[in-house]
């Protein structure tokens, strides 16, 4: 007797234990059963356990200015083999691609080169041939207190020695090639990448050189110079494009209108493997930062900078994440907020003795 | 004698004040049922707004885009267009629909365009008087877009002899994608009244 009841109680206690084993395990603090906003298997979870690392490099850019040139050449030939010649540098006529006040704002987070001009894309020009231009640099040579050099201006004769001159005007474009770096895009996706579970190195700031050319892009280059401390990517980004925008719009249906100040960029992003220099994914993204202002325009409203960039430097962050799990760089997909999903509701119940109360 | 004739002057009395306060009373008042059938006039009615309201509401919910999407789409209402030779309050029947919809649970509703100067005054007023704590506003640039809009007409044909009158109306509703501009659903309601000596 006594014996079927110690079997039975072990009966007992084994079910005990098997439906414990079935049960959920309790919720640890901090975990929800609610969706989490991102995807609850975070990006990189794949190479989490071995930890890779990746450095991200600040975001090289490369700032083009073009002005137009005059040159003016006078030679002076004498027959007595006796020849001299000068040059005479002349009008810089500012391109138009002239930035706005506020890019000053956006690029004075920068390091970047002031190099010497480079001259290129010169061909040669007569400004004699477009008559506009011709009375144009004269105008602009008379304003600098320049004599303007007659086409082909005769010498007097000095004894037996007859003499010629000969001016030639040139004209083209002068580049400006400007190099540098944007610091202050960068920090939202290295955060991205270590909430992902990368092991995030810092890469050394890369400082443009006197002369500097298109070798500043060259990060394989900087891989095999072991300027990024060890780390297993490296992800390089160069700015395509950056703009600032300022419209109103009218409001529909309304009286107001709204000012809406935009800043624009596009990078162009490369994730190199340190080892093999393969390029993993590639991509560009974009990132922008939008104030906007009702009845805005001329109530004197001056939109902030900060908050621009931030906001572009975030939404910035935010696409590179979704290509690099486009890319299968990462496993895991990343899936967008639910923010401002709608959900379909239960029908509102209908029964008449229950107060309802709907107000417009 | 003298006590029946003081009886005779009393009931003679109180029937008069009886017959002058009824006089002065106004109008007999009651409550009737809000969903009877109207039938005063061939005109454009009660009845009429109910049963095209009911109909395009219930049609508009069998639809697949809104009954087989996962989530409730966003609808707009746009204008519905009066035809007819009749005064006809068209926002009323839209707002009828609209409501109906809206208790469904399947449709969500961003604001018309009437109603858009209020929501950009309340915008103005959150954001840029700078009396409301930070957290606490509704910003600026996350009001959704519709998906869809809503919009249609109402016209009527109107015979009449002497003796007869003859009504016949046709509301039409079509819901129009936006960003496609592709016309995803369409539905009508006709009606016939018909008014004899």
């Amino acid at each position: 007797m006594r014996k079927n009841h110690i079997h039975s109680a072990y009966l007992i206690s084994l079910a005990i234990l098997f439906l414990s084993g079935c049960g959920t395990p309790p919720l640890r603090s901090g975990q929800s059963l609610l969706p989490s906003p991102f995807a609850q298997k975070p990006i990189g979870e794949t190479i989490k356990e071995d930890q890779k690392s990746i450095a991200v490099t600040n975001i090289f850019y490369k700032k083009e200015g073009a002005n137009l040139k005059y040159v003016e050449e006078i030679s002076n030939k004498y027959d007595s083999s006796a020849s001299m010649s000068g040059s005479q540098s002349g009008i810089d006529i500012p391109s138009t691609e002239s930035k706005g006040p506020d890019s000053k704002d956006v690029f004075s987070d920068i390091q970047s080169s002031a190099f010497p001009i480079k001259f290129t894309n010169v061909s040669d020009f007569k400004p004699s041939d477009h008559p506009s231009i011709q009375k144009d640099l004269e105008a602009r040579l008379a304003a600098d207190g320049i004599p303007v050099p007659p086409s082909a201006p005769a010498l007097p004769p000095v004894g037996n020695i007859s003499a010629k001159s000969q001016v030639t005007k040139k004209a083209g474009f002068e580049s400006h090639p400007e190099y540098g770096q944007l610091r202050s895009f960068s920090a939202a996706i290295r955060g991205l990448l270590i909430k992902s579970g990368y092991k995030v190195v810092m890469a050394n700031t890369a400082v443009p050189t006197v002369n500097q050319g298109d070798e500043f892009f060259q990060v394989v280059d900087r891989i095999k110079a072991g300027e990024f401390n060890g780390a297993d990517y490296v992800m390089f980004g160069v700015l395509g494009e950056m703009s600032f925008t300022d419209n109103v719009e009218d409001i529909v249906g309304t009286k107001s209108t709204t000012q809406q100040i935009g800043l624009d960029l596009i990078v162009d992003f490369s994730l190199i493997d340190t080892k093999t220099y393969q390029v993993v994914a590639s991509f560009l993204a974009e990132g922008n930062g939008k104030e906007i202002r009702i009845d805005g325009r001329g109530n004197g409203f001056k939109p902030s900078m900060a908050k621009l960039m931030k906001q572009a430097s975030v939404t910035l962050a935010e696409d590179v994440a979704i290509h690099l799990a486009d890319q299968n760089f990462v496993t895991s997909t990343i899936s967008q907020p639910d923010i401002g999903r709608n959900y379909k509701r239960n029908p509102y119940d209908d029964d008449s003795s229950t107060l309802k109360i709907y107000t417009k | 004698m003298k006590n029946s004739n003081i009886k005779i002057s009393t009931y003679i009395f109180s029937a008069l004040a009886i017959l002058t306060l009824a006089a002065c009373s106004g109008p007999q008042v009651r409550y009737g049922d809000a969903k009877a059938v109207e039938t005063v006039t061939v005109d454009y009615g009660s009845t009429d707004l109910q049963s095209i309201a009911e109909a395009m509401a219930r049609s508009l919910l069998q639809t697949k885009v809104i009954s087989g999407s996962k989530d409730a789409p966003t609808v707009t209402v746009a204008d519905v267009k009066n035809k007819t030779s009749e005064y006809i309050d068209t926002r009323v029947i839209t707002d009828k629909i609209r409501t109906q919809l809206l208790k469904s649970g399947q449709v969500r509703f961003a604001v018309n365009i009437n109603e858009m100067q209020s929501q950009v005054d309340e915008l103005k007023r959150q954001n840029q008087s700078g009396l409301y704590k930070n957290s606490t506003i509704s910003k600026t640039g996350n009001m959704q877009g519709a998906k869809y809009r809503i919009e249609g007409s109402i016209s009527s044909i109107v015979k009449q002899t002497k003796d007869v009158k003859d009504v016949y109306y046709v509301f039409n509703l079509n819901l129009i994608n936006n960003e496609t501009g592709l016309l995803e659903w369409a539905d009508e309601k006709e009606i016939r009244k018909t008014a004899t000596r």
